[in-house]
């Protein structure tokens, strides 16, 4: 046999061990669903949840809490979540360990603000909207915090 | 792991506090661009038939698979379980681009083996037909496959398929790096990866690099292993290869960083923050005005200026030339890599990155990546003689 028969006859090995491996290893369950195994589904599902509330928040500030928390009229935001602003946090739930913190609210908070109280006539009706251009502008050029001192308890109140 | 709130400039989101990707994905590209590199080289003898490259004509093919078998090392290095790695061989998914690298891969290994197999298949025969028994007529007979016909014959049959090879080995080794830059350019959410440009980059800063390697490579086997002084031609070679290339390459970095600001124009702020906090010292100062500048303005002498200059003076300025752009493309994976994590998804803030030594992910880790393909490349060269070689016509 000439050399490139035996080249060949290499890689004809080659190509042929690789079947094998692969179908050798491939996991049992893999490709039920999709590009991926099935038994993980059930694996991940048993697993805690990792991302923190607000009442992990609470353990240290006590204060916004309360604020956000509170039922009085001004406290509009108290079915957020803090991550809904400061930013998602991630723990450990089991070892009571906080892996990342939600991160602080940038310097041009009114930007912050515009994220949802932008107008917008999607929106439902009774959410709180502004502009800050045109002749119905709410205020511009000044920043929210000045008249809503609380963010945690927004409404007008001061 | 809690985040450092002093890194961070602005708003950020939580899972941005620290970088998935380190150095490790720094050197990946880079080790991959010097791969292509040193087969281009490489191929102007192979297929172009310059003259003036032919006595690194085969030490880059060596030097390509040393790199090569190299590349892989800094994503194993990345991944937590590395065995992990060969799943992207046992469950090839075709809708990842990820996984699509191990294809790419896989055929340009295959193309440079086989390359390098034929191209060397004199040598091979002549080493394991050595009367001295050795470790080197031992592994040289196993290469041989047990056929030792060298016959004029078979000799012609192998010569034009190492041309066909090597013709076909272009479009495969540009392709290898070039998919790398795609899968960056193709992640949408990166304002600084995004860019239909980004393979071009990345496949012309590859070539840059694996040609100033190949210069760099040569003056070291001339002063201190042949001892022989280096021919002036092939230094005027390597001086009009990587002087075309580096301009190609220079034109189209500053295209694509004008394309992001045009095109992503919401971005247009959060990027030039970028450019102004984080990457200041490594892509402007780094990357654009030293590392590209020197280079190019001394090539730009050579070339221009200094043409009648003596050999002495074009290699030692040559070799300065090839040192800084060396520099300038691991900073341009640096920035690339590490520069589109800084940037937050948010667009209101950027994290600094702090790179560490020890880790196996660290700097340590990734010098010792970086020097292995030249100890492959030496123990290579043990056994594959590559320095006297003339290439037969092919008709």
């Amino acid at each position: 046999m000439s050399f490139t028969g035996r080249l060949l006859l290499i890689a004809l090995i080659c190509v042929v061990a690789y079947i094998v491996v692969k179908y050798a290893t491939e996991p049992p369950s893999f490709n039920v669903y999709g590009h991926y195994r099935a038994a993980n589904l059930s694996k991940q599902l048993s697993k805690e949840t990792k991302f923190i509330g607000k009442e992990t928040c609470q353990t240290c500030h006590e204060q916004e809490y309360n604020d956000l928390c509170s039922t009085e009229p001004s406290s509009a935001h108290r079915d957020l979540q803090c991550g809904a602003c400061h930013g998602l946090g991630v723990a450990r739930p089991k070892e009571g360990v906080i892996l990342s913190h939600g991160c602080k609210i940038p310097p041009d908070v009114t930007k912050q603000c515009m994220y949802c109280h932008e107008m917008l006539p999607s929106k439902p009706k009774d959410m709180p909207q502004i502009t800050l251009k045109g002749e119905n502008a709410h205020f511009p050029g000044m920043t929210c915090t000045i008249c809503h001192t609380n963010t945690h308890k927004p409404a007008y109140y001061k | 792991m809690p985040v450092d709130l002093s890194l961070v400039q602005g708003f950020i989101y939580p899972n941005e506090g620290w970088l998935q990707w380190s150095f490790m994905l720094v050197i990946y590209p880079y080790i991959t661009g010097l791969v292509a590199g040193a087969f281009v080289v490489s191929a102007f003898y192979e297929v172009f038939g310059n003259e003036h490259f032919k006595p690194v004509s085969r030490l880059s093919l060596l030097c390509s698979l040393g790199f090569l078998i190299v590349c892989v090392l800094p994503l194993e290095f990345h991944l937590t379980h590395h065995l992990r790695g060969f799943e992207m061989f046992s469950t090839p998914n075709p809708s990842s681009a990820m996984a699509g690298f191990g294809g790419v891969y896989l055929w340009y290994l295959f193309i440079l083996v086989l390359e390098i197999w034929f191209n060397f298949r004199e040598k091979i025969v002549e080493g394991a037909e050595s009367k001295k028994p050795s470790l080197r007529r031992f592994v040289l007979r196993i290469l041989t496959l047990g056929s030792h016909d060298v016959s004029e014959k078979a000799m012609k049959g192998v010569h034009k398929v190492t041309h066909t090879l090597a013709i076909i080995g272009i479009p495969s080794a540009c392709f290898l790096h070039g998919y790398v830059g795609f899968i960056f350019g193709s992640i949408k959410a990166n304002h600084w990866w995004a860019s239909a440009l980004m393979p071009f980059i990345f496949l012309l800063s590859a070539v840059v690099s694996g040609v100033a390697m190949m210069f760099i490579l040569y003056w070291i086997c001339c002063v201190f292993i042949k001892k022989e002084p280096m021919r002036l031609g092939t230094v005027n070679a390597f001086i009009s290869l990587l002087f075309g290339f580096l301009i190609v390459d220079l034109v189209f970095e500053a295209l694509e960083v004008l394309q992001i600001f045009y095109a992503h124009i919401e971005a247009t702020p959060a990027v030039a923050a970028l450019i102004r906090n984080e990457l200041m010292g490594s892509y402007v100062w780094g990357q654009a005005i030293i590392g590209s500048g020197v280079p190019f303005i001394i090539l730009l002498l050579l070339v221009w200026v200094l043409p009648w200059s003596k050999r002495h003076l074009r290699q030692g300025l040559m070799l300065i030339a090839s040192l800084f752009v060396l520099g300038s493309v691991l900073l341009m994976r640096w920035n690339v890599v590490i520069g589109g994590q800084e940037l937050s998804r948010s667009l209101l803030g950027t994290f600094h990155f702090s790179e560490v030594f020890g880790t196996h992910e660290g700097v340590g880790v990734g010098i010792c990546l970086l020097l292995l393909p030249f100890i492959l490349m030496i123990i290579f060269s043990l056994f594959l003689d590559p320095w006297e070689y003339e290439k037969k016509e092919v008709k």
